[in-house]
């Protein structure tokens, strides 16, 4: 069998306070897995990710990234953050943008961080795939929440990552982006691992065969068995599931939201 | 006007010339460094670093007086007190974030406290308004080579590193994940910005110099599409402020800094209405 993409043992962390944000965690991610990372805000999810960075470090136990410690390997990871991350009025294009998952590289010029003509054409492709190629001289600062987004995504696909890990990809994105979303995501995963954050258990239901599900502890499921008493078991509240049938795939989503009027 | 072009072509009369050129060679630096504190937001932390300046050159200045050498130039004072802030800033920025605001606002008065101080502790007359509102007439050929040498020393390192300066603006978590070291080039960004304020001091003052190295960004900022675009308008802006102003002060008899200033904050001022005059028209526009 492949070597563990990515693999937690024994995995304790509490940030300065000395709270504990995660416990005993124990998971291992496959070559070309996908796979959904679920749970309520607060339950360690960012952390999670964080850890499989190298960007925080455990407090006991180990985290190792295609069998290496996080930090020596973080460039073979594409990373797309939440929405809310960035200044929505930096001055910078699009293009700018999708060229800093090309950052990083080795030589002269990758040195200095300028961008040669095939890593134009990279990005270029990269939005292509996002359907955002025709607004790449655009300043980014004049894009809609949901075009942010996709130049986020392809920002993440501009690294030709072996793992791609996703903070709430499609939080601002039309139902519509998110259903082609969700096929070029299957189509990726045939080459590369990818690890997704969402809420929209319908979305993941639909694409991915496990899922982690994150509240201080990890416990994997596969996806046929997230019934409705596992959901709220993960979140810890009771829960509403909103049925929502997208015409474009012609499939019925599950979007889950806390029941604020249950006791 | 006429009588200003008469005395700039007047080849007995230098100190004019001498003050257009340092306006010129200080606006490549306003406009450059200008676009990444304003898009970076590191205008307070430039204003510290600004303040912590007076502390070393107090320092430079009282040392001479005890043991006279050449290496208590108060410039070379001024560059390490920077160059100091710059680096206690960037630490604090790294290990503990949640402190900064703390120390930079203790950064700015203390180096403020520290150089006057000093001042007062040296024997003869030391005038601090002088390094508090610069004065742009009395800039010599010195002057004029320092300010060409650390401006090319900036432009240099702002054209090798310039994407990765943006990258590190934009998202630094991005940057490091991609294995650059963001750190690294923080601390360069305040390097710079650090350099920078030692320049333009002797143009402005440590008082005003934010004023322009955010004003003339800031404007170009609005009309701006990329962080290259928005350096390239706020030098030309920063020219036309630094132009304008000596220009202005020199026919009304006022001081230059202060004019430069007030001319740079009127033209914000002005594009701001503008901007919000045009929004409103295209509202209007929308809803009919």
């Amino acid at each position: 069998m492949d070597e563990a993409i990515v693999r937690f043992q024994q995995v304790d962390f509490a940030y300065e306070n000395g709270v504990p944000v995660l416990e005993g965690i124990n998971f291992a991610i496959w070559p070309r897995e996908l796979v959904a990372m679920v749970g309520p805000n607060g339950g360690g999810k960012t952390t999670l990710l964080k850890l499989m960075t190298g960007m925080l470090h455990p407090s006991s136990g180990s985290v190792s990234l295609f069998g290496k410690n996080p930090a020596s390997v973080r460039s073979r990871i594409g990373y797309m953050p939440q929405y809310l991350h960035f200044d929505p009025d930096f001055p910078i294009t699009v293009e700018e943008v999708v060229l800093m998952g090309r950052l990083g590289r080795r030589g002269i010029r990758g040195f200095f961080g300028w961008p040669e003509k095939r890593d134009r054409m990279r990005a270029m492709d990269c939005l292509a795939h996002v359907e955002m190629e025709k607004l790449a001289s655009r300043p980014f600062s004049a894009l809609s929440g949901g075009q942010r987004q996709r130049v986020m995504i392809a920002r993440a696909l501009a690294c030709d990552p072996e793992l791609l890990l996703l903070d709430e990809p499609t939080a601002n994105v039309d139902s519509q982006t998110e259903s082609r979303f969700m096929a070029l995501l299957q189509e990726l995963s045939r080459e590369i691992t990818i690890l997704m954050v969402s809420h929209d258990m319908g979305f993941v239901s639909a694409i991915v065969k496990s899922v982690l599900c994150v509240n201080r502890r990890v416990v994997v499921h596969p996806t046929t068995e997230l019934t409705g008493m596992v959901i709220q078991d993960i979140y810890n509240c009771s829960m509403q599931m909103v049925r929502h049938d997208h015409r474009c795939t012609e499939k019925g989503h599950t979007h889950v939201i806390p029941d604020h009027d249950s006791p | 006007m006429s009588s200003l072009i008469t005395i700039l072509l007047d080849p007995d009369i230098v100190f004019l010339r001498y003050a257009l050129a340092a306006g010129f060679l200080s606006s490549i630096s306003f406009g450059v460094v200008g676009a990444y504190v304003v898009a970076r937001r590191i205008s307070t932390i430039a204003g510290a670093i600004a303040h912590c300046v007076l502390g070393g050159i107090g320092f430079s200045l009282f040392m001479q007086e005890k043991s006279p050498s050449p290496l208590w130039d108060p410039v070379a004072g001024a560059l390490g007190s920077a160059v100091l802030a710059a680096l206690i800033i960037g630490v604090v920025n790294i290990k503990a974030k949640h402190k900064e605001d703390t120390v930079i606002n203790a950064l700015w008065a203390v180096g403020m406290a520290v150089g006057l101080l000093f001042m007062a502790k040296t024997r003869g007359y030391i005038d601090p308004m002088s390094f508090l509102f610069g004065n742009i007439l009395m800039i010599g050929p010195s002057d004029i080579r320092l300010m060409a040498g650390l401006g090319g020393i900036i432009l240099l390192l702002v054209l090798l590193f310039y994407h990765k300066l943006v990258a590190v603006c934009f998202d630094e978590e991005f940057l490091e994940l991609r294995g650059v070291p963001a750190h690294f080039y923080y601390f360069l960004l305040l390097l710079l910005t650090a350099l920078s304020i030692v320049l333009l001091i002797r143009v402005v003052g440590i008082v005003l110099v934010i004023a322009m190295l955010t004003l003339p960004a800031a404007m170009a900022g609005q009309m701006a599409r990329s962080l290259a675009g928005m350096m390239g308008l706020a030098v030309l802006f920063s020219m036309v402020f630094t132009t304008g102003g000596i220009a202005l002060s020199f026919g009304m008899d006022l001081p230059s800094g202060p004019t430069i200033v007030i001319f740079a904050a009127a033209s914000y001022l002005f594009l701001l209405v503008l901007l919000g005059i045009r929004k409103r028209w295209q509202a209007q526009d929308q809803a009919s």
